[in-house]
């Protein structure tokens, strides 16, 4: 798989970098901001990116402005935007346009070669991925009528799995039941949550998220 | 002396119109107007005195001399045509009349033009210059060459003999009397324009005073153009004839007007003095704050009207509010200065047309001065809690930024170094299990989470120390991550504010983290915020089920009243306004 790095930091960069080439990928270019970003992704074509929400010149959200641009002007491309901050804001921005083969990771995570491995398969694959840490945040919020209380425990599991983007298949190899099973779990869930079920693997996340990124309770 | 100039004036006026009319009555029936018919002698008598009287009212006013005495001469000079009129009478009296004849007509021009208000440009000025210059040059030049017999259109002195006739020649005669005429006919349409413009461009109350006069003003410099015009059509004057006759009446009505308006405007202007003067004594005591500005606005009719109170030893001029005010005086716009003693200590600024500053000045007088001594202080106050306000919010924003610093050298500093520490573990622990070193893998495992867990700590630290996020993406996603961190369930009604101002936004996101760490203390199950912006603020409302409040949240005061925020709490709840424009 040929991938572009972008990211301002050196230090986090090389590192990267390292990381996929120990782990079989072929780095074709390194960026340090979004226009340079750009132009690689338009010269080299390559197959995913890899890149940081923050960088110059405002160090804001430039990565996440150049990851929607990627995938609007070259959809065959994934993305995937590393954070330092547990931000779901941004990752509703991020899938809200294209949800499939985007990822939203911390970058810790990424200096773990298998879960790096693993994510860039998995948007290579044409799926969502959401750290974990976002979803444990937003399921984590204290709330005075809890939303999940009429989920059973195998269902709350199921629902953050499937808010960190994973398909039935992935859900079911990760809890060691089949896929079958877990299409039924999906199906109970989303009616207990009264969201939308047919709405396809990648809208489901963001409707998952939307739901548990509610200001407010619904009956408070 | 002096005192006795204007009663003597105006009782030679009296006499004088007298005795004019008089022998106009006797002498000249068919010479003068006055001699036609007894409507005219009174309009006559009454149109003259009426304009001494007002130039005398006038005169007396420093500042309105001039006009007073141009006024009181152009009375004395509306008589001039009796004496040219008065058959059998000297013929050294007869031409003088005829030589003065001109004169109403150049003093009303006169009058008009300088009448005080906005200073008129140098373009009416040279219609005056333009009408006593032709004035005096026609006159001469009849004085040199007309001879009454050999006048066609002579008709009040044609059996009067030229006292001062040079040589009779009766070509330039004529050509004087055609340039003449046709002067007066556009001399009168241009007094109308001036007097119509001068109205026009005045605003306010001076306009309402101006029109009393320019308008009477203007009607006579239409009936003088349109009687000119009728001799140059070729008609001789006549005061039998019913068409001049009304043009006369016309005239005479036209100045009565004029001369009562100007009498009205002077009594307006000493009682707008005496209103001042009265509300001085009023404000004697202290008053409220900007009672003084409002109460002076009203008594003299100048809505417009604002005092700037001076600020120490020459720190410059503030308006009541304390904020710093420019008091050069502009066009529209008098600056007259109250003193105590030589120090200045306020300037009123007002509409020049209103009220002089002399009146000003003198009215407010020595009671008013404690009013204004009242003023200026609580003037001075507000100026200086204005500065120490915005030094407060300097203070606030410098230390916002130093934080902001802080979270930035941690980001790509400290969390950096930790990420390639933690991948340096992780590299050395896969080539210790590749190697078979199981017990040096395990230990660079646990070193490996010691590293993320401080990673982890270092994150929340620097999140703790500044959200960055507020400044990247503003109030809704900071407020949110806040709420999701919360130790208990906090629920957000946030409408869209977009984005505001970074003190503000800090201020906003700091009320809502101390209010939920303070019901967290409270032992609170639960807080609600609202958040909403209307009227250049931000709204925040909080509220929580915890114990009442004992202590009040002084940081959040702080930091808000730098801003010129309001805050309001309350035993369970937290009201406040900030600015955000």
């Amino acid at each position: 798989m040929r991938v572009v790095v972008a990211d301002d930091a050196m230090l986090t960069r090389t590192g990267v970098v390292r990381v996929l080439r120990d782990c079989g990928f072929e780095v074709v270019g390194e960026a340090e901001d979004a226009d340079t970003l750009l132009r690689h992704v338009r010269l080299r074509k390559p197959d995913a990116v890899v890149v940081d929400i923050r960088m110059p010149p405002s160090h804001t959200d430039e990565g996440l402005v150049a990851a929607q641009a990627i995938r609007s002007e070259h959809p065959e491309v994934g993305v995937l935007v590393l954070s330092q901050y547990v931000e779901p804001s941004y990752a509703m921005r991020l899938i809200q346009e294209h949800p499939g083969q985007v990822g939203y990771l911390l970058k810790d995570r990424v200096f773990d070669p298998a879960l790096l491995v693993d994510a860039l398969r998995r948007i290579g694959d044409g799926e969502t991925v959401i750290d974990p840490t976002i979803v444990s945040q937003l399921v984590g919020r204290r709330r005075r009528a809890d939303p999940l209380a009429a989920l059973t425990p195998r269902e709350r599991e199921v629902m953050e799995l499937i808010a960190e983007g994973l398909s039935n298949r992935a859900i079911g190899e990760r809890l060691f039941v089949a896929e079958r099973t877990i299409e039924t779990h999906v199906k109970q869930i989303f009616m207990k949550l009264g969201l939308d079920p047919g709405a396809g693997t990648h809208r489901r996340v963001l409707a998952v998220l939307a739901f548990l990124g509610r200001d407010s309770s619904p009956a408070a | 002396m002096k005192r006795l100039v204007r009663p003597a004036v105006a009782l030679a006026a009296f006499a004088y119109g007298l005795v004019a009319v008089g022998i106009a009555a006797r002498h000249g029936g068919a010479t003068t107007y006055a001699g036609a018919s007894s409507i005219a002698q009174s309009a006559e008598l009454a149109t003259g005195w009426a304009l001494v009287a007002a130039g005398l009212l006038l005169s007396g006013r420093p500042g309105w001399t001039r006009i007073g005495t141009v006024l009181v001469v152009a009375g004395f000079a509306w008589f001039a045509r009796d004496w040219v009129g008065w058959e059998g009478g000297p013929n050294a009296i007869r031409t003088a009349g005829f030589l003065a004849l001109g004169l109403t007509f150049a003093f009303v021009v006169d009058a008009l033009v300088s009448w005080p208000a906005q200073a008129p440009p140098s373009i009416t000025r040279l219609l005056v210059g333009a009408v006593y210059a032709e004035t005096v040059l026609a006159a001469a030049g009849r004085a040199a060459l007309r001879d009454p017999f050999e006048d066609p259109h002579c008709w009040s002195d044609c059996t009067a003999h030229n006292v001062l006739l040079i040589h009779a020649d009766r070509s330039v005669a004529r050509a004087l009397d055609f340039v003449d005429l046709r002067f007066a006919v556009v001399a009168g349409a241009a007094l109308a324009a001036v007097a119509a413009w001068r109205i026009a461009v005045e605003s306010g109350p001076a306009r309402q005073r101006l029109w009393l006069v320019l308008v009477p003003g203007a009607v006579y410099g239409l009936v003088h153009a349109a009687t000119a015009l009728r001799l140059v059509g070729g008609r001789t004057e006549d005061a039998t004839s019913t068409s001049f006759a009304v043009g006369f009446g016309a005239r005479s009505v036209a100045l009565i007007c004029l001369a009562a308006g100007a009498a009205a405007v002077l009594v307006r202007i000493r009682a707008t003095r005496t209103a001042v003067g009265r509300l001085a004594e009023a404000l004697g005591e202290a008053p409220a704050p900007g009672a003084l500005e409002a109460a002076m606005a009203e008594a003299v009719g100048d809505p417009s009207l604002t005092i700037a109170y001076r600020l120490g030893r020459g720190a410059g001029y503030v308006d009541r509010d304390g904020r710093p005010v420019e008091i050069a005086p502009t066009r529209g716009r008098a600056a007259t200065t109250i003193v105590r003693g030589a120090d200045p200590v306020a300037v009123v600024l007002h509409d020049p047309g209103v009220i002089d500053g002399g009146g000003i000045a003198r009215a407010v007088g020595a009671t008013a001065r404690l009013a204004v001594d009242n003023e200026r202080l609580a003037a001075e106050a507000r100026a200086h809690l204005a500065e120490l306000r915005a030094s407060r919010a300097r203070v606030v924003a410098s230390a916002d930024a130093e934080r902001r610093r802080l979270e930035r050298d941690l980001h790509d500093g400290a969390q950096q170094q930790l990420l390639a520490l933690s991948y340096d573990l992780r590299v050395a622990r896969a080539s210790a299990q590749s190697a078979g070193r199981r017990e040096l893998a395990a230990e660079l495992e646990a070193a490996l989470r010691e590293a993320e867990a401080a990673l982890d700590e270092l994150r929340e630290l620097a999140h703790g120390i500044y959200p960055a996020v507020l400044e990247e993406s503003g109030l809704g996603p900071a407020l949110r991550t806040l709420a999701a961190r919360a130790p208990l369930p906090v629920e957000l009604e946030l409408a869209a504010t977009g984005r505001v101002s970074t003190a503000a936004e800090r201020a906003t996101y700091v009320a809502v983290a101390e209010a939920i760490g303070d019901a967290a203390d409270r032992r609170a199950t639960y807080v609600w915020v609202a958040l909403s912006r209307s009227n250049g603020h931000l709204h925040l409302r909080v509220r929580d089920d915890g114990a009442a409040r004992t202590e009040s949240l002084t940081d959040l005061a702080d930091r808000l009243g730098a801003l010129q925020g309001v805050l309001e709490l309350r035993p369970t709840a937290i009201d406040a306004e900030i600015p955000c424009e």
